[in-house]
């Protein structure tokens, strides 16, 4: 495309609706299992899928999760065979060892350059999705000691057959599960805690203890399960403040105070010592460099989770074209993961399934170039990254980027497949170079004056 | 809601869409619910629920039918075939599709089976419902008794929700998102106003659901109070209602005046669901919703009626269920 002299004229007052025609084509990277079934359902809409793994096989994408897959089975129904399906499946091309470095470009457009053992190469695709696993990034109020795990690390650490973790030679007698100390907005931690732990105490014989702040229980089927929990003999405390773990006589000891206790019975501290294991629930985020991709991208971070928290634009981030999926949008248990995952999925299928779309063109920012300054205001606070500044010949002449010829001054340009129309650029312009394009007030009377 | 928000994506992939609505005006219970900004955005999401609704009213592509009650599905070679009545005209008819979404929702715990808790005794008693479609109507707070602005107000959590006595063993996913965020438009709107809220655990509701938590957290006015209230009843001839709970922070049997009392009512399976659906082979799941495990052959489910949903997670799963449906007629072709 670059390098050519084509010159494409801009429309003055564009109010009819313009197809664009945009390759079905998606990238799907990422170590979490929503990213195999958002691979699986768009493949199987005929959508040509690139898949990026990070692991020399799929199989280690879902390996994390069979324990609790074990303990629930529509955890189990979700992940059973994802990952032979997909590494059979004819319309998917799976590239392992691999993981996402930079993206540029457009919507319909993107380069992505990918890590691929030592090796950098260029993809290009016409949507991405990024299915992330969240990484431990620390424990909020415990100190770090033998014996204290993050949860994600029990959970892809301990073995199924014999129960015992990983660097161990049998099961824990006793596993206190911490949870809430930190993000009181994940349940991920509580509903795996109980499932798990129902798990252990009936293939095992450990003996489990919970201590939450709340029981969290808003998830299907949980308050059943939460039953049985504590019918297999599953204790389950509430704290107050966050516990106290320290060494104690012969393992470790977790001292707390129990919130559900009567006050006016006394002092209601509670301790647990000789423990062997305490699983605590950590904050989850993305690891550097995959933080970096986003924020290359211009798609907010916080606490771990990208993009806006709308359920029109489910995993849609600012980036038009970019949807993230798994603990990069917000850590989930794994059947509220691959609904969030599925439904960002229908997202990217809207933009890209079809071959065509159609743009609001009366909603979009355009910019006079004869008034443009060059200030690069509009370029820096557009939130969906559409404006670029280019090279043009005489008014309302663009010419491609890249092409010399012809090219008198400069201006900014809005992509109008990524446009918003939220109208940031406009108000923000210091030259009043941009516009909103609307239908003016005559057109409005004239389409009142025809059909009423 | 779930439906239309299915139907409006389903339209934008060239699908052709009937919207069957038992009820006069298309919408659901979301229809009925307000808006709960205060100072600023909330996030309760109703504002895209209208949006999905309105998008859907005025699209082309969708065949709207209200009024119309669906009395049977059957199979009919690779589609289905669906008598519906027309409950106006009394009349029957046939619709034909390939693929049918079930989004016939839930239907709202009935507060006065709790009999202890005085729902339809007292006017000053309302439902999170209630509350919802005041707010919506009226735009502020009023004690139906007087119509006063009430200044000491309880807000029960889990009635009809977590409770086996009922045969309710689940959380309804939506009450202390919705109640919390109620409670804070009444704190913007009377600065005075002191809230009481009674709660077993407060269930986080999606992404960035702690800032809602904390900013209720940090108001000396709204008061989080760990119990199951056990009675509330008039006082002589004081004004009011007493309301009677043990509370765990002072081992006590508290007893407490309060101008209004709004029950967090859950949500129940849609009693029309049964028989209907399981002619078309869809059974219910361990919480009496249907379950989505069952759905296949190009019918499936989105919205509430495969368990408690907020409007968040409703839309996420029509959407879901948008993409299995073009999916499934993906594969038909």
């Amino acid at each position: 495309m670059s390098g050519q002299q084509a010159v494409l004229r801009i429309p003055a007052g564009t109010s009819e609706l313009k197809e664009v025609s945009i390759q079905p084509s998606v990238i799907v990277a990422g170590d979490h299992p929503a990213g195999l079934l958002m691979a699986e359902h768009l493949a199987d809409l005929g959508v040509a899928v690139t898949l990026m793994v990070p692991f020399p096989t799929l199989e280690e994408v879902v390996a994390p999760y069979r324990v609790i897959a074990s303990a629930d089975e529509s955890v189990a129904g979700l992940l059973q065979e994802v990952a032979e399906r997909v590494s059979q499946h004819a319309g998917i091309t799976r590239v392992t060892q691999a993981d996402l470095v930079d993206i540029s470009g457009w919507w319909g457009d993107f380069s992505v350059q990918a890590r691929i053992g030592e090796d950098l190469k260029t993809f290009h695709t016409s949507g991405i999705a990024m299915a992330y696993r969240g990484n431990p990034v620390d424990l909020p109020g415990i100190p770090v000691q033998e014996g204290v795990l993050p949860f994600t690390d029990f959970l892809s650490g301990i073995n199924l057959q014999t129960g015992a973790l990983a660097g161990k030679a049998e099961s824990p007698k006793q596993v206190v599960f911490l949870l809430d100390a930190g993000e009181r907005d994940e349940k991920w931690a509580s509903v795996a805690a109980i499932r798990v732990g129902v798990f252990l105490k009936r293939k095992f014989g450990t003996q489990v203890f919970i201590l939450c702040r709340e029981l969290k229980v808003s998830v299907d089927e949980m308050e059943q399960d939460y039953r049985a929990a504590r019918e297999s003999g599953i204790i389950v405390f509430k704290y107050r403040q966050t516990p106290r773990v320290e060494k104690g006589s012969g393992g470790l000891r977790v001292v707390f105070e129990d919130a559900a206790a009567i006050s006016s019975h006394g002092p209601s501290e509670i301790t647990l010592d000789a423990l062997d294991v305490v699983v605590a629930q950590e904050r989850l985020g993305l690891s550097e460099d995959r933080a970096e991709v986003l924020r290359k991208l211009r798609i907010p971070l916080e606490d771990g989770v990208a993009g806006p928290n709308n359920p029109q634009f489910t995993g849609r981030t600012p980036k038009k074209g970019v949807v993230v999926a798994g603990d990069a949008w917000f850590p989930e248990y794994p059947t509220d993961a691959a609904m969030t995952a599925l439904s960002a999925a229908q997202e990217l299928y809207k933009w890209v399934g079809k071959g065509t779309y159609q743009v609001d063109a009366y909603r979009v920012a355009e910019v006079d170039p004869s008034k443009c300054a060059t200030c690069l205001t509009c370029f820096r606070i557009c939130p969906h990254d559409s404006i670029r500044v280019e090279r043009y010949g005489e008014r309302n002449v663009y010419i491609t980027q890249g092409a010399k010829e012809g090219a008198t001054w400069e201006a900014a340009r809005v992509k109008i497949e990524t446009c918003d129309g939220c109208g940031l650029c406009a108000s923000e312009c210091p030259a009043k170079a941009i516009q909103l394009i609307y239908y003016p007030d005559m057109e409005v009377l004239d389409f009142l004056a025809k059909n009423l | 809601m779930a439906g239309i928000a299915c139907a409006g994506e389903l339209t934008q992939a060239g699908i052709t869409v009937t919207l069957l609505e038992k009820e006069p005006v298309i919408g659901g219970w979301a229809a009925d619910y307000c808006c709960k900004a205060t100072d600023q955005c909330n996030r309760c999401f109703v504002c895209v629920a209208d949006k999905e609704r309105e998008g859907v009213r005025l699209s082309d592509a969708v065949t709207l039918l209200t009024n119309h009650q669906v009395r049977e599905v059957e199979k009919n070679g690779s589609g289905y075939r669906l008598r519906v009545e027309n409950k106006v005209e009394g009349v029957e008819k046939e619709v034909r599709a390939d693929a049918v979404v079930l989004a016939t929702g839930f239907k709202p715990f009935d507060a006065t089976q709790k009999g202890e808790l005085g729902y339809g005794r007292y006017a000053d008693v309302l439902t999170g419902l209630d509350l919802e479609r005041m707010l919506r109507n009226q735009g502020s707070a009023r004690k139906p008794s007087d119509g006063q602005v009430p200044n000491k107000i309880a807000f029960i959590q889990c009635v009809g929700s977590r409770d086996e006595s009922i045969g309710h063993l689940y959380c309804s996913k939506a009450c202390c998102a919705y109640a919390l965020r109620m409670a804070r438009v009444i704190r913007s709107q009377n600065p005075g106003s002191e809230i009481f809220f009674y709660y077993m655990d407060i269930q986080p509701a999606g992404r960035l659901f702690d800032e809602t938590l904390k900013a209720c957290e940090e108001d000396p006015n709204f008061h989080f109070i760990r119990a199951i209230p056990s009675k509330i009843y008039r006082y002589y001839q004081k004004p009011g209602l007493m309301m009677r709970s043990l509370e765990a922070e002072s081992g006590t049997i508290e007893e407490k005046f309060f101008d209004l009392i709004v029950l967090s009512i859950g949500m129940e399976p849609n009693p029309e669901n049964e028989g209907l659906w399981e002619k078309a082979g869809l059974k219910p799941g361990r919480e009496g919703f249907v379950d989505p495990a069952t759905c296949k052959d190009g019918i499936f489910v989105a919205g509430t009626v495969s368990g408690p949903k907020d409007i968040e997670r409703s839309i996420m799963n029509a959407k879901q269920a948008a993409l299995s449906v073009l999916r499934y007629l993906e594969g038909q072709s």
